[in-house]
């Protein structure tokens, strides 16, 4: 995505801090350890997608399916839970920070 | 005392400041004025000027005139085996080469745009110091020009080579295969990564490996348990 450079910064911790909520609503469980792997997961996953994100939906999808893939897998070794858990973990977390980036970039 | 309750939260501390660090650097960074760039300098020479006793060559300087910023422009005389350095004088107009049969030098006003004596090349040079990325080891570049030809209405000079001479005093000459393009010198900067390459390379690669610390010492604590 061509964003400028300051913005950036900002843009993964507001995702980070988006997911983190997400996983901790749903673990209810060792805040920091969870803050810790979540800022990990996304440190991973996220430079990735903003680079090979141009535009569109359709890749906006298909770049959240790979990151929902590997998110999943991450916390599952991470957080030592269960593939399903980490699947729904991975999901809702995701479909978070999606929905509140489609719903900004209509703004 | 268990060894992972100390290593975890370290490992923690260390990367979220990391983290934080990287994420301050374009913000710091933005206040700054052209950083990593050096001062080079850089002038040339015409190499076979003996071969042509009966002419004298010029080179001009166009500079900011001191009213109403109108440009005026001069020119030099080039000596034999001199290294032309053109000083902070640059005002858009790039130094020409010029070529002037010595008998005519007297003639009429050098400077003269429309003084006829005065042949152009049509070969531009650049000004004298100019910037490059402070990790380049270059620490003077020098052109050598070449006379091809001069007759009364036209006269030929070419870039035939480029000396670099690097930081730890060792030089290299280069000939040109483009009169457009200088040979790049062998030597080249280690160029830093940018803040973009760094989040996009470095973030991924410093978590992925933490991440595989994490997994490889909670996997050998599990292994020592059993």
């Amino acid at each position: 995505m061509q964003m400028p450079l300051s913005q950036l910064p900002l843009v993964l911790l507001v995702t980070i801090a988006i997911e983190y909520l997400v996983i901790i609503a749903m673990l209810r469980k060792e805040p920091l350890k969870v803050l810790l792997y979540a800022t990990l997961v996304n440190c991973i996953t996220w430079p990735p997608a903003m680079f090979f994100y141009t535009g569109g939906m359709l890749q906006l999808f298909f770049i959240e399916a790979i990151v929902f893939i590997v998110e999943s897998v991450l916390l599952k070794y991470l957080l030592q839970i269960k593939m399903r858990k980490a699947f729904m973990l991975s999901l809702v977390a995701n479909a978070a920070t999606a929905l509140l980036g489609v719903a900004l970039s209509m703004i | 005392m268990n060894s992972r309750k100390i290593v975890e939260p370290a490992i923690s501390v260390i990367f979220l400041m990391w983290f934080v660090l990287i994420l301050s650097a374009p913000i710091v960074s933005a206040d700054l004025i052209v950083p990593g760039q050096k001062s080079v300098s850089y002038c040339f020479e015409i190499s076979n000027m003996a071969d042509f006793p009966d002419y004298s060559f010029l080179t001009s300087i166009t500079y900011q005139g001191s009213y109403e910023g109108a440009n005026i422009t001069k020119r030099v005389v080039i000596k034999s085996g001199e290294c032309v350095v053109l000083y902070g004088i640059y005002t858009g107009y790039p130094p020409e080469i010029y070529a002037i049969k010595t008998a005519d030098m007297s003639k009429e006003n050098i400077d003269s745009q429309s003084n006829p004596y005065v042949i152009p090349s049509g070969l531009h040079m650049m000004r004298g110091i100019y910037t490059l990325i402070d990790t380049d080891p270059t620490k003077s570049i020098k052109d050598y020009l070449e006379i091809v030809s001069i007759t009364s209405d036209k006269f030929e000079i070419a870039k035939s080579k480029v000396l670099y001479t690097y930081e730890d005093g060792t030089t290299e000459e280069k000939t040109y295969t483009d009169q457009n393009v200088r040979p790049a010198p062998s030597r080249a900067p280690i160029i830093p990564l940018s803040t973009h390459e760094l989040l996009y390379l470095g973030v991924p690669a410093a978590a992925l490996m933490i991440i595989s610390i994490i997994l490889v010492l909670r996997k050998s604590r599990k292994g020592k348990t059993q």
